[in-house]
């Protein structure tokens, strides 16, 4: 099962996909926890300090 | 197909590792993978993966299915090599570091990239690379985040990225480029896919001589300091966006866009003098007192920008050295003409008034931006003595239920902006007098409206 999602943040629009397995039923709840935790995984990357060059 | 089941737990992943299995959670012993055995890491338990430093790694599939897997290491030489595809599991962690142009996903045939949200934040390209006269198709299935991205192709054949409609957001600053595209290379964006480049001093960048294609509808965005050689592409789709606060982008080539936009401001677009750079959509707009500023990459030497019909219609911008050409009408309002421009009709930037309809006598020498009436009472307006000898920005009145508005005695040397009416019901409205020696917008006026004649020839026609 997949799930499509986006957000629309300050540094662009994050668009990405939960990629589930079929044989797992997850609330929605659940599902949106997920998904969030995405978005804050991205913008705490997103939002840091670029790397040293190397 | 064999494979190479990763058993022990934590340990190093080279050419002597001991940690390789021909079976899940089998005996270790075995051979560490070849281009042709998937690297599968299937254990439970929480373990770290050191890619060894001077290895020489390969791997068909590379798969996490379970377990919190973290690969970490930096290499200072050596390789490794997917020839397959890539899909992670949640929580997967890849922090190592491989020197640029040795972390290869290359082959040929459709492969697929599943992160689960494993973002590669060691500083390692991901290197698409077609090795194959059939070609290299890669196709995301859910979002990438990494360091930076390469397409290459050999020598035959073609390599092609499908972002799929989704975010690949890639760091690097100024070396390696975070976005590179080399000769018969595709960058699909799918239906609304995104790249999004974050680096301070970060380049986009297309080979020189090379044949690349764009295809799918999406967006560049640049949230830093960044630089776009495009070589004088046709970037089929694009929309490239400036997307941080105070950022640059400077623009080298005579490329073809689908759109240029910004998504904050103030913010700077810098062009190579001497280009022209096409789009169809223009939408750059600052705000008041955040302009949005067009500038050549050599003060006193044009760039042009082109689009072939229509009509831009932008604000606050503050334009220098620019060329407005293709046969579309460029106007750029409350904006700043910097000098040397040609084709654009810039008006100035407007202030603001505050009217209090108790003190009639108003009178600007500068610029005035928008005028607001606003409630539902009755107003009226008459011999205001509102003279300007700038611009004059939107007139707007708010009407409420039988409501008498007049207006009169508006004037202005500089441009008008539109005058918009909105009538509720059983209100009466008389706009007289409003003239201007510059043009004038359109004045949606429809109904219970009279208009006085005093008007100079340069106004445009009213609708009634």
């Amino acid at each position: 099962m997949v799930i499509r999602f986006s957000y629309e943040t300050e540094y662009g629009k994050f668009i990405d996909a939960l990629n589930l397995p079929d044989n797992v039923v997850y609330t929605n709840t659940e599902i949106e926890a997920m998904q969030q935790a995405r978005l804050d995984a991205w913008l705490a990357i997103v939002s840091a300090p670029p790397p040293e060059e190397v | 197909m064999p494979n190479r089941y990763w058993v022990g737990g934590s340990g190093t992943w080279d050419s002597s590792s001991t940690h390789w299995s021909t079976s899940s959670g089998g005996a270790s012993g075995a051979t560490p993978p070849s281009s042709v055995d998937s690297a599968i890491f299937d254990q439970a338990g929480t373990y770290t993966v050191t890619l060894g430093a001077t290895a020489a790694l390969a791997c068909l599939d590379w798969t996490v299915s379970a377990g919190t897997v973290t690969f970490a290491g930096t290499m200072t030489s050596g390789n490794f090599y997917i020839y397959g595809s890539i899909d992670l599991k949640a929580g997967t962690v890849c922090s190592f570091s491989i020197p640029s142009t040795q972390f290869l996903i290359r082959g040929s045939g459709s492969r697929t990239i599943k992160t689960n949200g494993t973002a590669f934040t060691g500083t390692t390209t991901l290197r698409f690379y077609c090795t194959s006269s059939t070609g290299l198709t890669f196709t995301l299935l859910d979002a990438l985040t990494c360091y930076a991205v390469d397409l290459y192709t050999l020598s035959t054949g073609s390599t092609e990225l499908n972002l799929n409609g989704f975010t690949l957001t890639t760091s690097a600053v100024s070396s390696p480029s975070a976005f590179y595209m080399n000769n018969n290379t595709t960058l699909n964006f799918g239906t609304g896919g995104i790249l999004l480049i974050t680096g301070n001093g970060a380049t986009f960048n297309v080979a020189p001589g090379a044949s690349i294609t764009t295809t799918g509808t999406g967006t560049i965005r640049f949230n830093n300091n960044s630089t776009f050689y495009g070589q004088s592409k046709v970037f089929t789709g694009v929309t490239l966006s400036n997307g941080g606060s105070g950022t640059n982008i400077s623009i080298n080539g005579s490329n073809t866009f689908n759109g240029i936009e910004n998504a904050a401001q103030p913010c700077l677009f810098t062009f190579y003098p001497g280009t022209t750079t096409t789009i169809t959509n223009f939408n750059v707009n600052g705000t008041a007192g955040n302009l949005v500023t067009l500038r050549s990459g050599s003060p006193g030497t044009q760039f042009s920008i082109a689009k072939a019909s229509g009509t831009v219609t932008a604000n606050y911008l503050s334009i220098k050295d620019s060329a407005a050409t293709g046969g579309a009408s460029w106007n750029a309002n409350n904006s700043t003409d910097a000098g040397n421009n040609s084709g654009w009709t810039i008006n100035g930037v407007g202030g603001s008034v505050t009217l209090v309809l108790t003190n009639t006598n108003l009178s600007a020498t500068g610029a005035v931006g928008n005028i607001t009436i606003a409630g539902d009472q009755t107003i009226f307006v008459s011999n205001t003595g509102l003279g300007m000898t700038g611009a004059v920005g939107n007139v707007s009145l708010f009407i409420g239920t039988g409501v008498i508005v007049g207006l009169s005695g508006v004037s202005s040397t500089g441009r008008v902006g539109s005058v918009t009416t909105i009538i509720i019901q059983n209100a009466s409205v008389t706009l007289t007098g409003l003239y201007a020696t510059g043009v004038v917008s359109n004045t949606p006026l429809n109904i219970w409206i009279s208009v006085n004649t005093n008007q100079t020839a340069n106004w445009i026609p009213i609708a009634t």
